[in-house]
């Protein structure tokens, strides 16, 4: 107890006046500067009870405990993120900070905020929405891929509407946003490894449809980034059968021949690895062989000349002389 | 040659006192494998050591694994395994693997380097360090719960792993779990819809039934499991869910598949312990059930202190007086031959002077060392 000053704020107290504040911010009427005062000062105090500072211990797991009841039964986590926006800068980083530790709280095999959230998914959507707002775009990044952690949280966002909002996200025109949002995305395909293969094989058609925008993307980066998850995803194990069925669509094998002979030699690589798949499939569809048939001649011939200066790299050496070999004895399947 | 005279010569023993014996210094001078200075060993196997090293452009510690050809000729397999394990290492990048930096050759003395991320030891010197040979439960679950993340990252890359052992764990300072030794690691081809493997090298007691009894195909990625299983198992009991005196009596106790449950263990490691050392490998756990697991969900407690790497308290890196050689040269004062009356000398006076320094109180330690590996981990 300190000699002088206020005793500290029972975590009750602390929750109910962020929760006037935050109110208050959100009616924006002439108090709002005060408002947005108050908002920061209890966050910080959040903030100290959960983490301490330099002087003091974070507070026992029973003050936490009623800290985490409190912020369930106030619904101030969805205000605080709703309102995310109006929050000072220190503020916003504060919400996250509070965020995650909350989160993140388990009790025996427990996760009680995950349990809250699942009860909640407008919180999972406003942050998610996160991403067009410039000015929070990074903060709800943080929170959303600490969601992500939780395989229960990943399946919500990825089995909504809104998860296709992903494929805009990632192609906006700032650059620290687009990749933050690709980072989410790429975490919510993968993180989970069931989950996520579950969800492609429910979901093939509208995912991939999605997903060759991005690999015709005008933004090099996103064209870039989309080819090299895509090889990740189809080289999974977890995969496969999304995999068989990627590569029995001739679309998908013209894109990538059109991909090998881009300008930039990183897309060509990435390409590669994408393109081999089509290749070393012992149960080529008719028209898939067809196409590699018609190209027969060219593809050895360019393949030999394929990045020829990558003689360090001894497997991917190995894997074209494969491909070439394959090339070369394709031979056409008599029609019966 | 007169062979009177040889005879002879063979009964003449010439009288040597000791003191006049001549030694050579043990050279300790500097040496260099690429841009690495080389320390002390690590650890030695059948195809030769492992020793520290420092690379001198990073400043990075790290492991040097020396292969020499003619040793490994006289292993079976060895130079395959060795050219397999080099080709998987260098296409994986996961926290819970090993990472391979770069492979060099010396054609000359016919030797292969393996520059590897830097370990201070395995799970099994750790459990050999301590009397009972088991760990907390607390720090078993820590490190399984990596083993389960490196090894989901093996199996989505399509690698069997096979030989999943405590020896084969490494542990770095900061507590984090690496999967190595990929020698008898298989790869289900990218097409094959089964994982189906057809023969196990790995080292006998952490074998599946389906090994021990000679089933001509099996799960790869079932295999993996049990191995983990016996893992755990070893990690938390101090022993080995199946023994027995040779290789045989062991395969025909794993064969049997069944196994005493210590009655001390707690229900949800009894009952993931059951799921990982199912003998039927399709009612075996998948990585996904274990994954979701009770035990492996719930946070445990760290009451018990943790068993800390064996070795010295600060694990110094073994390099440094090479590389103080390496940059400052030898010392001019030190001869290079000396006799056994002039060690006994030397010997006294840093008796003598070491006795002063512990009457002075004044105990010198290392100026450099290594940051203590912490025993405070989060869980």
């Amino acid at each position: 107890m300190p000699l002088f000053g206020k005793s500290q704020k029972s975590p009750a107290e602390v929750v109910k006046s962020l929760k006037e504040a935050v109110t208050a911010l959100e009616r924006g009427d002439k108090k709002a500067e005060k408002a947005q005062e108050d908002v920061s000062k209890n966050l910080v105090l959040i903030k100290n009870m959960l983490y301490g500072t330099s002087d003091t211990e974070p507070q026992t797991d029973i003050v936490v405990a009623q800290l985490a009841q409190e912020l369930y039964n106030s619904n101030l986590l969805l205000m605080l993120i709703q309102n995310l926006a109006r929050i000072d800068f220190e503020g916003k980083k504060d919400v996250a900070q509070v965020f995650n530790n909350i989160l993140r709280r388990q009790i025996g095999t427990r996760s009680p905020t995950v349990e809250y959230i699942c009860t909640k998914p407008e919180i999972l959507f406003t942050l998610m929405r996160g991403y067009e707002h410039q000015d929070i775009a990074l903060n709800c990044g943080t929170m959303l891929r600490e969601c992500a952690r939780y395989e229960a949280l990943a399946k919500i966002m990825l089995y909504s509407d809104d998860f296709y909002n992903f494929f805009n996200y990632v192609e906006v025109s700032t650059f620290d946003i687009a990749s933050d949002a690709f980072s989410t995305f790429k975490e919510l395909l993968t993180r989970h490894k069931i989950l996520g293969a579950e969800f492609l094989e429910a979901n093939y058609d509208k995912v991939f449809g999605h997903y060759q925008r991005l690999l015709n993307s005008e933004n090099y980066v996103t064209r870039r980034q989309s080819l090299k998850l895509l090889g990740e995803l189809l080289l999974d194990r977890h995969n496969f059968s999304v995999m068989t069925r990627y590569i029995s669509n001739p679309d998908n094998l013209k894109l990538m021949m059109n991909m090998l002979r881009e300008k930039s030699r990183n897309i060509q690589f990435e390409a590669f690895h994408v393109f081999k798949v089509f290749v070393a499939n012992p149960n080529k569809p008719k028209p898939i062989l067809d196409i590699l048939l018609r190209n027969q001649d060219k593809l050895v011939e360019f393949l030999t000349r394929f990045h020829t200066d990558r003689s360090e790299d001894e497997q991917f050496n190995d894997e074209k002389a494969y491909l070439i070999r394959q090339i070369q004895e394709l031979r056409a399947v008599p029609d019966h | 040659m007169d062979e009177n005279w040889e005879e002879d010569s063979l009964l003449v023993f010439n009288r040597v006192d000791s003191d006049q014996v001549i030694y050579q210094r043990e050279p300790k001078g500097v040496k260099m494998i690429g841009r690495y200075v080389v320390g002390e060993v690590l650890g030695e196997g059948s195809y030769g050591k492992v020793k520290e090293a420092l690379d001198q452009e990073t400043l990075t510690r790290r492991a040097i694994k020396i292969l020499k050809r003619n040793k490994l000729k006289r292993i079976p397999n060895g130079e395959a395994n060795v050219q397999r394990e080099i080709k998987l290492l260098s296409s994986l990048k996961h926290p819970n693997v090993i990472s391979l930096i770069e492979v060099m050759k010396n054609d000359v003395k016919d030797k292969l380097y393996m520059v590897l991320e830097f370990c201070l030891s395995s799970l099994q010197s750790l459990l050999d360090s301590v009397p009972d040979k088991k760990l907390p439960l607390s720090q078993a679950h820590y490190y399984f719960c990596q083993l389960i993340d490196g090894l989901e990252y093996l199996h989505s890359r399509r690698i069997v792993h096979k030989d999943l052992k405590p020896g084969n764990l490494l542990l770095t300072m900061d507590g984090t779990l690496k999967i190595s030794d990929f020698g008898v690691a298989e790869v289900v081809g990218l097409f094959d819809p089964e994982d189906s493997c057809q023969d196990g090298q790995g080292t006998p007691a952490f074998q599946p039934p389906e090994i021990a009894n000679g089933v001509n195909n099996f799960s790869g990625f079932k295999v993996d499991i049990w191995g983990s299983g016996v893992s755990l198992f070893n990690m938390c009991t101090g022993q080995y869910p199946f023994e027995g005196d040779n290789v045989y009596r062991l395969y025909e106790a794993i064969g049997r598949g069944t196994f005493t449950m210590p009655s001390n263990l707690d229900q949800p490691l009894a009952d993931l312990l059951s799921g990982l050392l199912c003998a039927d490998p399709n009612k075996r756990f998948n990585l996904n059930q274990v994954r979701h697991h009770q035990w492996i969900v719930r946070k445990l407690s760290r009451c018990e202190p943790w068993v800390e790497c064996p070795g010295d308290q600060v694990h110094s890196m073994s390099v440094l007086p090479y590389l103080h050689d390496l940059h400052y040269g030898p010392d001019p004062e030190q001869q290079d031959f000396y006799t056994q009356r002039q060690i006994n000398e030397a010997k006294q006076l840093a008796e003598e002077n070491r006795d002063k320094e512990l009457r002075n109180n004044n105990t010198k330690t290392s100026c450099i060392s290594s940051k203590k590996f912490s025993s405070c981990i989060q869980s």
